[in-house]
């Protein structure tokens, strides 16, 4: 008798969860606009500053279907995507005024890329940073990057080799570790850039090419770096410059160092592939002298050879060949810290940080005046030790007679 | 006696850990690292001295009025006036404290989760569970801390291992950077949540083995310590000395990203946690309907579960107007508030009864009584 009662309110329990549960604020993924990329710019209009807002949103049906359908060659295959921009006096405003113009509600909680226009990025970022971490369906994984030009027409670049156009640059930014000459960037790491004294921001910089000229193919780039002093966007960095601040922040992955070639300087260059960096900075003070120390540890193998006949596996030629590749580094490193130090005044390499942590009575007296007057005066030392471990498939270079 | 069933002392265990716990991991580390930047990690471990003082006049009350509840001892040595006058207080405080909790969980899953759901749903709904707790007994209520527990403690320990990847270590330097004060003003709220372990004076007479309710709940006090340390240093290694945020745990959970896939778990974390409100909210609830109880001479608990839930449910939408005043109070009135009821009033009573040498003969019930008096 008790079992069947425990069994009957069982029952009766499992009914009214399954009656109860998930009908209030519940979101039906067809009335969702699920964003997958988001430009923010500041325009002008009618001589008013307002913010413009793009979202880039997947259709899902069209994203299923869209190989299948783009295979029958139809003239009028729709794009699995759609861009659409609003605008208002705040960013949330703008985001808001997204129902003006669409039927369904924007979900932001699966945005890949915040793409922030070069105009708003030179007035300041901190609006769109605070909008991110307050808002709550954003993540502070949601990748950041800074557009030379307006965000908005990156979004409606066509997608690569992905379907949609955030997808493909999310993906190239984490595939362009192969390279180190750009790099990802996470919310949660810009913000705290932006908070830290000791350390100014810099974001990954795309480039839309709408039309090809000299030789460039059109289409979405990569390209060096944002930098950044408070959260006012000062200059740019070139992608050498950019591989130059990632030997010293640890973030070089892999990549090729073009060398010179022994023996012929000048000439044709042997390229190296960057198989292991690290880093490390130490701040030391000596005679009342603020000294960083970088030293970087890196280690390669040597990718091809257009010199013919030189043998790769000759001590001597070895011994040299890790000369010039230290040095090259050394060269991408020093035009980093030349832009950073003399050009732009901002601590893009977090070396006020590594003050902080080791002197943290000097700082409290430097950091007021850190950027402006001690970081572009500081006396950086660059160590590289550079080692070449494999040499590839071949011995000597290859050599036509 | 109004309640007849008995924990064991690994369930007062749990049952200490979710109370302190239930919220604290929540809300402490962005209070914690308010005054102590880069420190957070070593602010628990001032605040542990508070939880440890506060087990300590618990205990020591318990041992010299053995199978009698605070309420109880409370009359027994300030007299039937003054004592029936506190036992309101204390009451007071435990449905107050309690309307906060309430209010914290319920302030969260509105800010984080569902926005455009009124705050009531979740007010009532948690009220309502921990009301079928306390109905259901201080023995079920321990059997589910004890099951509750590993899954719980298990979560909270797994978020920091997944966020290992984007830890930044050197963020905790320079340790101590401006001296041991922000430390310790940073272990000054969390202290007040530490005392939250006074409520052993309601439970202590019905524990299977009273006199070693201290051992007990002195270690749950420590692993509280650890657990709210290993948070505190996993936040500040990943957002750094000034996280800024309102929850930085869930934030950190929501940062989790390992091998592309093992992503977006905070909704798993805050299923795991609402439990462990529940349970918190349940051991303050059946706190002050036992102490209604017994101050009153009502014949059995359970008549007043609902009028003090339905208190407890307005209480909590008419204390604040609005998530600001709620942290505001909790970061400025509460390390003040809370350990007036949770060790300054225990501990003047202490000193009352030794001065007064007003001890309770041990209860007739037990079969040995020499065992509870324990060693004086």
């Amino acid at each position: 008798m008790v079992r069947r009662l425990v069994v009957i309110n069982m029952l009766i329990t499992l009914i009214i969860m399954s009656a109860v549960t998930g009908c209030w604020s519940r979101r039906e993924i067809e009335t969702l606009a699920i964003v997958s990329g988001v430009g923010v710019d500041l325009v002008e209009v009618d001589g008013k500053r307002m913010y413009r807002f793009t979202a880039q949103v997947v259709k899902p049906g069209q994203l299923a279907g869209g190989e299948a359908a783009g295979g029958r060659g139809g003239g009028g295959v729709q794009k699995p995507y759609l861009v659409s921009s609003t605008l208002g006096k705040t960013i949330w405003e703008a985001e808001r005024n997204f129902t003006t113009q669409t039927s369904r509600k924007m979900f932001l909680s699966h945005t890949e890329v915040v793409v922030i226009g070069e105009k708003l990025a030179r007035e300041g970022i901190q609006p769109v940073l605070e909008f991110i971490q307050r808002k709550h369906d954003f993540r502070e994984t949601t990748l950041l990057l800074v557009a030379m030009g307006p965000a908005d027409t990156t979004l409606m670049a066509a997608a690569g080799l992905e379907k949609v156009t955030a997808r493909d640059i999310s993906d190239m930014v984490v595939n362009t570790r192969r390279a180190s000459v750009s790099f990802p960037l996470v919310t949660r790491e810009a913000i705290s850039m932006l908070q830290s004294s000791g350390s100014q921001a810099i974001l990954p910089r795309v480039i839309h090419i709408p039309y090809g000229h000299k030789g460039v193919p059109t289409g979405l780039r990569l390209n060096g770096a944002a930098v950044f002093k408070k959260d006012k966007l000062v200059g740019w960095l070139t992608p050498e410059e950019t591989r130059g601040w990632m030997w010293v922040t640890k973030r070089v992955v892999s990549g090729v160092v073009p060398i010179p070639v022994p023996g012929k300087p000048g000439e044709n260059r042997i390229s190296t592939e960057i198989s292991r960096a690290t880093a490390s900075i130490t701040p030391s003070i000596k005679n009342g002298r603020l000294v960083i120390k970088v030293k970087i540890n890196e280690e390669g193998g040597v990718g091809e050879i257009p010199a013919p006949g030189l043998d790769p596996t000759e001590p001597e030629v070895v011994q040299q060949m890790e000369q010039f590749l230290a040095e090259a580094i050394r060269r991408e490193v020093l035009a980093a810290l030349r832009r950073a130090q003399e050009e732009y005044r901002s601590d893009i390499f977090g070396f006020g940080d590594t003050v902080h942590r080791a002197y943290p009575k000097v700082w409290k007296k430097m950091e007021k005046r850190w950027n402006e007057e001690f970081f572009p005066n500081l006396e950086v030392r660059v160590e590289v030790e550079a080692s070449i471990r494999r040499v590839g498939m071949s011995g000597k270079a290859l050599s036509p007679k | 006696m109004l309640e007849g069933g008995r924990i064991s002392n690994r369930q007062l265990i749990f049952l200490m850990l979710f109370t302190v716990l239930g919220t604290a991991n929540m809300f402490l580390p962005a209070l914690a690292a308010e005054h102590a930047k880069q420190d957070a990690w070593l602010s628990p471990f001032f605040s542990m001295l508070e939880g440890l003082w506060v087990v300590f006049i618990i205990t020591e009350l318990g041992r010299r009025f053995p199978g009698k509840t605070l309420i109880e001892y409370l009359r027994l040595i300030t007299g039937p006036v003054l004592g029936t006058g506190l036992g309101c207080l204390f009451i007071f405080w435990m449905i107050h404290t309690n309307a906060i909790i309430i209010r914290e969980f319920a302030e969260l899953i509105v800010t984080t989760m569902m926005p455009e759901t009124p705050i009531i749903i979740f007010l009532a709904t948690i009220t309502f569970t921990a009301a079928l707790l306390v109905r259901a007994g201080l023995e079920v209520m321990g059997r589910t801390a004890e099951f509750l527990s590993p899954i719980f403690l298990g979560t909270f320990v797994l978020i920091p291992l997944l966020v290992g990847e984007i830890m930044k270590p050197e963020n905790l330097l320079p340790i101590l950077e401006k001296g041991i004060k922000p430390v310790i003003a940073g272990g000054l709220a969390p202290g007040g949540w530490f005392g939250e372990v006074a409520l052993l004076g309601m439970l202590l007479p019905y524990l299977r083995e009273p006199h070693k309710g201290r051992q007990a709940v002195a270690l749950a006090v420590g692993v509280i310590t650890v657990n709210l340390s290993v948070t505190g240093f996993a936040v500040t290694a990943v957002f750094g000395p000034e996280p800024n945020l309102m929850f930085p745990f869930l934030t950190l959970a929501q940062n989790i990203r390992v091998a592309e896939f093992l992503e977006r778990i905070e909704s798993l974390i805050l299923v795991v946690w609402v439990a462990g409100v529940a349970v918190k909210i349940a051991v303050f609830y059946y706190a002050a309907v036992l102490a209604t109880a017994q101050l009153t001479g009502v014949k059995d608990y359970r008549c007043v579960v609902t009028p003090i839930g339905v208190i407890l449910t307005v209480l909590a939408i008419i204390i604040y107007d609005n998530i600001m005043e709620l942290v505001n109070f909790v970061a400025r009135i509460w390390p003040f508030y809370g350990p007036t009821f949770e060790w300054v009033i225990p501990a003047l009573l202490l000193v009352v009864a030794i001065v007064t040498r007003k001890k309770s003969p041990p209860p007739p019930e037990d079969p040995d009584p020499e065992r509870n008096v324990g060693t004086h």
